[in-house]
């Protein structure tokens, strides 16, 4: 399989944690630092997955879900949340806001490489 | 506003109608009184008049009878010669006398004279025969005879007949035909007093003799039914006057009547005068005292209520002002001038109300000072409190960004590691990955470190927010016990689970209490060494719901006891072990509390160790 994934994630680190897992694991990337590219990256590509920290400088990850949900291209691309607010009650915040999956950092890689192809959407 | 009360009984009506009562009494009394005295003077004052009358009536008629007889009994001692030329003289002297006989012993009529021929005496030879006649055989037996007083036929006179006998006893008697017209018609006409009075005379069988109405008169009516003329006729022979105030007039009106007795014949003379006419002098008296007494009513009420409003008035506004003091209008004042009890009264009213009032505006100014004092201390309040908010907003910011901030980096380092060890990358040497299961290991004590840092700055800064609701503590218990298998299965400990069956469903947050039992049973697990035994069990006693999670580990000395529950404090065991973050028995207990129950550890050094916790019963239901 050879999914486009866009990792939306403004940490230098962070981001190469990303895309060298998926890209290790036969996965093609997409990496957007702020929002605004997010949204650009996901209209014009049609990713099949979206792995979306909250926190972003420009935007939060919250605002970038709702502009693509309204956006028919985008509507119906999986968006799973990636990001370091984990605390109580976060998850479940998160979730309701119509996130698709959720997964805390620290990620734990074999959790990452279990739930990507589970929201990957097969083309065609 | 409440109105003021209204009395029942006004006082009004009462003082009037005793002062009204008092004086019509005392009026009345002072009427009925001077009324009787004055009747009683009155009749007094008529039935001596009348009595005057009556006796000097009585008295003239008498002394005609008596001048009468005295001229008649001066005849019949006289010798027999002269005895024609005596009835001739005295038939001129006395021209009432009519007709003059003189019977002799044997009774026949011997000589008859005429007072209308006075010189024509008729001395004829003793012809008729008399000496049956009443006057014969009266005169001849009781010296003197009266007879009864006739009326003529001819002239409609009242006529008597008078009889002496001669003297010595047992001769002749003079027959006297006396004419008393003029004499008692004259004494009853002088005897009436007033203008109705009226006097008139009855013989002593209660016939009238001598009346002012001469059909009365003619007809020979009886008076002897008439209350007045029984009473003298039958009063005793010593009795000559008396007065009889509740006479009767023949029609039936009451008369005052006042009778004297005519001595020589019996006859009884009677003066009277209704007693209307009596009392009509009198009757006006009453009058005027009637009229005076309803005048003095009508005084005595209009003053008597003049009075009592006077004095009721003040209590009045005494009343009004109380009950609108009473509803509030502490303004109110009483406006009485009177210098009396009431006047005090109010006066003191007065005082009393202004210093309520003064009293009552202290309390308001104290109450606005207060209420101001109130008002800035809430504005104080106000203000602190969204200080506190923001205080707290930033807080939970602070913390929330703490979290991000230290998980961020973090995330590189377990990720890159967790690369590593997994090789995606090229294999490594075992030194190489036992470093990286070591830093896998670090880090994930440093995340739950993190973790339970945040989670108890959050309790202390009251930012935690339960989610109360009913859940099943038996479900929480087993994915507690599941969630510890498979380090529990590494480490050759057995967890037992056995829940009481009463104890089901509870009240709490579900996820604070589940972090609370994994706490409990990682610690169990985590200290008891390999072949020991974890057991989690509930209970319900009194009524609370209590968890126990027992090991068989080291147990923890009692002066550790209670240290374990603070920040950072692990018992000798914990430290030696280096394991733990040293905070999740103090969250845990937190949490507990937060709940509203207690947590407790029941151990000693060697024996393994017991921690319990209680929740409170759920309220309003039984299991």
């Amino acid at each position: 399989m050879n999914s486009l994934i866009l990792l939306v994630e403004d940490n230098v680190k962070n981001m190469k944690l990303l895309r060298d897992v998926l890209h290790a694991t036969g996965y093609t990337t997409l990496e957007a630092s702020t929002g605004a590219m997010a949204i650009r990256l996901a209209t014009d590509r049609s990713p099949a997955l979206v792995l979306m920290d909250i926190r972003l400088p420009d935007m939060s990850g919250l605002d970038v879900l709702q502009r693509m949900r309204m956006d028919k291209r985008t509507a119906s691309i999986p968006v799973l949340a990636v990001t370091a607010e984990a605390m109580y009650g976060d998850r479940e915040r998160l979730e309701n806001a119509g996130f698709d999956g959720y997964l805390s950092k620290p990620i734990d890689i074999d959790e990452l490489l279990a739930t990507v192809p589970e929201h990957c959407m097969h083309p065609g | 506003m409440a109105s003021p009360v209204r009395p029942q009984h006004r006082l009004i009506w009462k003082y009037t109608s005793v002062v009204v009562m008092l004086v019509a009494a005392a009026i009345m009394s002072v009427g009925i009184t001077e009324f009787y005295f004055a009747s009683e003077d009155g009749k007094r004052a008529v039935t001596g008049v009348e009595a005057d009358k009556a006796s000097s009536a009585a008295t003239s008629i008498g002394q005609y009878i008596d001048d009468l007889l005295l001229s008649l009994d001066t005849v019949a001692t006289s010798a027999e010669v002269d005895r024609m030329q005596m009835f001739g003289r005295l038939l001129a002297r006395q021209g009432l006398l009519s007709q003059l006989t003189y019977l002799d012993a044997t009774g026949r009529a011997c000589v008859r004279a005429y007072s209308f021929d006075a010189n024509q005496v008729n001395n004829r030879d003793c012809d008729r025969d008399r000496s049956n006649a009443a006057a014969f055989s009266g005169a001849r037996a009781d010296g003197r005879y009266f007879g009864e007083v006739a009326f003529d036929d001819r002239d409609a006179r009242p006529h008597m007949v008078i009889a002496v006998a001669e003297h010595p006893p047992g001769g002749g008697v003079i027959v006297a035909d006396v004419d008393l017209r003029s004499e008692l018609q004259d004494a009853i006409e002088r005897a009436r007093i007033g203008d109705a009075g009226y006097a008139y005379a009855v013989n002593a069988r209660g016939v009238v003799i001598a009346h002012p109405d001469r059909n009365v008169l003619l007809a020979q009516t009886s008076f002897a039914t008439l209350p007045q003329v029984q009473a003298a006729l039958g009063a005793d022979v010593t009795i000559l006057a008396d007065v009889l105030t509740s006479g009767r007039h023949p029609d039936g009106r009451e008369v005052l009547s006042a009778y004297q007795r005519v001595d020589p014949t019996g006859w009884w003379v009677f003066v009277e005068e209704p007693l209307t006419e009596a009392f009509a002098p009198i009757e006006s008296a009453i009058w005027r005292t009637a009229l005076l007494l309803v005048v003095f009513l009508v005084v005595a009420t209009v003053t008597s209520v003049l009075l009592a409003r006077n004095l009721v008035r003040p209590i009045e506004s005494i009343q009004v002002a109380a009950a609108q003091i009473g509803s509030g209008a502490l303004g109110q004042r009483i406006d009485v001038t009177s210098r009396d009890e009431l006047g005090a009264l109010s006066e003191e009213f007065n005082r009393m109300a202004a210093r309520l009032q003064a009293s009552h505006a202290g309390l308001e100014q104290e109450v606005q000072e207060r209420t101001k004092e109130l008002a800035t201390t809430l504005a104080t309040l106000d203000e602190k409190s969204r200080q506190l908010e923001a205080a707290s907003h930033h807080k939970s910011e602070f913390l929330a960004n703490m979290s991000h901030e230290l998980r961020t980096p973090l995330n590189a380092i377990s990720g890159f590691s967790q690369v590593l060890r997994k090789q995606l990358f090229g294999e490594i040497n075992a030194k190489q990955a036992e470093y990286l299961d070591d830093i896998l290991a670090s880090s994930r004590h440093l995340l739950s470190l993190i973790d339970d840092v945040l989670d108890l700055s959050k309790v202390e800064a009251g930012q935690i927010e339960l989610h109360v609701a009913p859940f099943s503590l038996r479900e929480a218990l087993e994915w507690g016990v599941v969630t510890v298998g498979e380090r529990a299965t590494k480490g050759d400990v057995r967890v037992s689970l056995s829940s009481d069956p009463a104890v089901d469903t509870v009240i709490g947050d579900e996820r604070r209490i589940t972090q609370v039992i994994f706490n409990l049973l990682s610690n169990a697990v985590k200290f008891t060494p390999p072949g020991g035994e974890v057991d989690v069990a509930t209970a319900r006693l009194d009524g609370e719901i209590s968890v126990s999670v027992s090991d068989s580990g080291p147990g923890i000395a009692l002066e550790d006891q209670e240290r374990i529950f603070e920040e950072f404090q692990q018992a000798a065991v914990g430290k030696e072990q280096r394991e733990g973050t040293g905070l999740g028995l103090a969250l845990s207990k937190r949490l507990v509390e937060l709940h509203g129950g207690r947590i407790w550890v029941q151990s000693a050094a060697g024996t393994g160790s017991t921690f319990v916790f209680t929740l409170p019963p759920p309220r309003g239901r039984d299991t």
